[in-house]
């Protein structure tokens, strides 16, 4: 049986500079290729749960595990790289680097991986035009909002990971082009064999996932 | 995509704070080049002009003025010595060689020096380098001229061409207001019978024609003005009275000189001489004279420009640290621009050594791209400062970039430009990745 996309157990966080947040995640999986909405109010903790998976923040204890690996365990440039190859994350504001062309975004994504260096520019064309995607080598300030969600979601995928975090990638639209954009999302990483699990509160995200969690649920503890 | 790209990107993304950090090290590494260029070329010119000579006689008001005038042709000589002086003084000691020369006339404002062959088979322009032709032969006679290498490059001037010299200084001050105005002598064409190969002196932009020949134009020029002053004319109008002048017309009048290259008897193989002190004292108690030791001279010369030399190497040094300040501001500022980015680059997998490691690349490639400016801006001001040196002394500098050198200053630049960049690479290494990427959801 093959190792789920992510794992984790006992995962507690506690903001180091202030006691007033505390996160405790008893368990949550998601098998390979699985899609799952993390449903919750804003300051449930839904971002930090993502950093911490990404392996951005560190917890006091409990693990992740990505494909198999602890993240935490891995240390400084061991887990950039790790994280590099085998998580890919979509922002509410994209954070594209600004002054880049959309090619350019996607092949920042692809330096740090495993693939070869010869290959970088065919994947990240292919992946552009897979998103139909025509403005490639326009800067993404040129380009429009749903462009450059197209680009987000390339540069996400590039490095063809095992997970895709997302964080209320849809929060900044209105309700036609925000369904829109989920398919979007959703269907670049099943074409790409990477799991999904997106942060949203906006409840008609809910019917597009087959499987939904609520963080407060899920979590004991929360803001307190 | 690669590092350098990020790098590209960076830059250009705050196009005038780039632009404004390179050229303020081009300007410090052109300066710092510059000046150290000029310091070795210009006192190797200085040395090569006066080549073998021990001893340079005039009759110019200071010894440095008349190196300058006579060695590198700064400006004509203004005071002559009589012929029956040179001869006089030729019996002070056993010189190897004491050779009168003559200046004053000129040709499209090139100097024209009046001598005899002793220039061309004695004096060396170097002390290790005879002259040699490039194309013809030295004169051997009156009304023959020998172009040097920089003479014949400006003027075009080929064998067997025939030329008329300007009689006269082009160059008049105060002290010439009595002299006659600078004029062509038609009547007196000098034929091209060699043109010498460069020596790296002031002699390279000179023509040199046989002592006889000058002395001819002046005569000419006496008959035609006593002729004139015969006919009750207007003085200044000398010309076109049917004169014809050659060496049997010659007075002791015209017999004047300027200047004497003078080399006193040494052991063969050697450059010094014990008698070099008492023949440089004994001609040194005659008054109407001036004797001067190029090498003491030149070294007068170097310890005047030398501290001038040493302010301005200090100044050039003081424009690179201010430069190395301005890369840090640069780079420092624009971290509060960049740190999104850089969150972004340490999400999609970038380590933090990766991000320290491209600003300070940044910070070099700044550094880089100003030294390769500045190496341009040192060549255009080394050309500058020759051009001016040339004009106003004579003196022909030329000054190439020693490639070790050049490699030093810009080494350096790039050097500084990486310490100027450790400061921003540690903002930029101690960038928080969750605190930068809000608003996060």
């Amino acid at each position: 049986m093959p190792e789920p996309a992510l794992s984790i157990r006992d995962l507690v966080f506690k903001y180091r500079a202030a006691e007033l947040f505390e996160l405790r995640l008893a368990s949550l999986d998601l098998a390979r290729g699985e899609q799952v909405l993390l449903a919750g109010g804003s300051g449930t903790g839904k971002s930090t749960l993502l950093q911490l998976i990404a392996g951005l923040m560190d917890p006091v204890g409990g693990s992740v595990q990505i494909a198999g690996r602890d993240i935490h365990a891995l240390h400084g440039a061991s887990r950039d790289r790790f994280r590099g190859t085998h998580v890919g994350m979509i922002f509410q504001t994209f954070n594209l680097l600004q002054g880049f062309t959309a090619l350019e975004n996607v092949l920042a994504a692809l330096m740090f991986s495993d693939l070869a260096s010869s290959q970088h520019r065919e994947r990240a064309e292919s992946l552009l035009r897979s998103l139909d995607m025509q403005r490639m080598h326009a800067r993404v300030e040129e380009l429009s909002v749903g462009q450059q969600q197209r680009v987000a979601v390339a540069r996400a995928v590039a490095c063809k990971p095992s997970l895709v975090l997302a964080d209320e990638p849809t929060a900044s639209l209105d309700p036609e082009n925000a369904g829109a954009a989920m398919d979007l999302i959703q269907s670049t990483c099943r074409a790409n064999g990477a799991a999904l699990l997106c942060t949203s509160h906006d409840p008609a995200m809910r019917p597009k996932f087959s499987r939904v969690e609520a963080l407060s649920e899920l979590i004991a503890g929360g803001a307190r | 995509m690669n590092d350098f790209t990020i790098i590209r990107r960076s830059l250009t993304a705050r196009s005038l704070s780039t632009v404004f950090t390179t050229l303020s090290v081009a300007v410090a590494v052109g300066l710092m080049l510059v000046l150290l260029m000029m310091r070795d070329s210009g006192r190797k010119a200085f040395e090569r002009g006066s080549g073998n000579m021990h001893l340079l006689i005039s009759a110019e008001s200071d010894p440095l003025t008349s190196i300058l005038n006579s060695v590198f042709y700064a400006n004509p000589p203004r005071r002559p010595i009589e012929w029956l002086k040179f001869q006089q003084l030729q019996r002070v000691a056993p010189w190897e060689f004491f050779i009168p020369v003559q200046m004053g006339d000129s040709y499209r404002g090139l100097p024209v020096i009046a001598s005899t062959a002793e220039i061309f088979s004695k004096f060396k322009p170097d002390a290790e380098q005879a002259w040699k032709l490039r194309d013809g032969r030295f004169f051997e006679k009156e009304f023959e001229i020998v172009l040097g290498a920089k003479a014949a490059a400006e003027t075009g001037l080929k064998l067997g061409d025939e030329v008329a010299l300007t009689h006269g200084a082009p160059k008049r001050g105060e002290a010439d207001k009595d002299a006659p105005a600078p004029h062509v002598h038609d009547e007196f064409k000098f034929k091209v019978v060699g043109v010498l190969e460069p020596t790296g002196s002031a002699h390279d932009r000179a023509l040199f024609i046989d002592v006889v020949g000058g002395w001819i134009i002046h005569a000419h020029d006496r008959r035609e003005a006593e002729a004139h002053a015969a006919h009750g004319g207007d003085e200044h109008d000398h010309h076109d009275h049917g004169i014809t002048t050659t060496a049997d017309n010659l007075t002791d009048e015209d017999r004047k000189i300027t200047a004497v290259y003078a080399r006193v008897a040494t052991r063969p193989g050697s450059d010094a001489s014990a008698m070099i002190p008492p023949t440089f004292a004994r001609l040194r108690a005659d008054p109407t004279i001036q004797v001067a030791q190029p090498t003491q001279e030149i070294n007068k010369l170097f310890q005047i420009v030398g501290s001038v030399d040493q302010i301005l190497l200090a100044m050039a040094g003081v424009v690179m640290a201010s430069s190395g300040v301005s890369i840090l501001l640069a780079l420092y500022n624009s971290m509060e621009q960049r740190r999104r980015q850089i969150a972004v680059l340490r999400v999609l997998g970038a380590s933090r050594g990766r991000i320290f490691r491209l600003v300070l690349a940044e910070s070099m490639v700044l550094g880089l791209i100003g030294s390769a400016i500045g190496v341009a801006v040192a060549f255009v001001g080394v050309r500058l400062v020759t051009a001016a040196m040339k004009e106003r002394l004579g003196l022909v500098i030329d000054a190439g970039i020693d490639p070790r050198l050049g490699a030093i200053v810009v080494a350096g630049a790039i050097v500084l430009a990486a310490v100027a960049g450790l400061l921003p690479a540690i903002v930029a290494y101690r960038t928080s990745v969750a605190k930068n990427l809000r608003p996060l959801g």
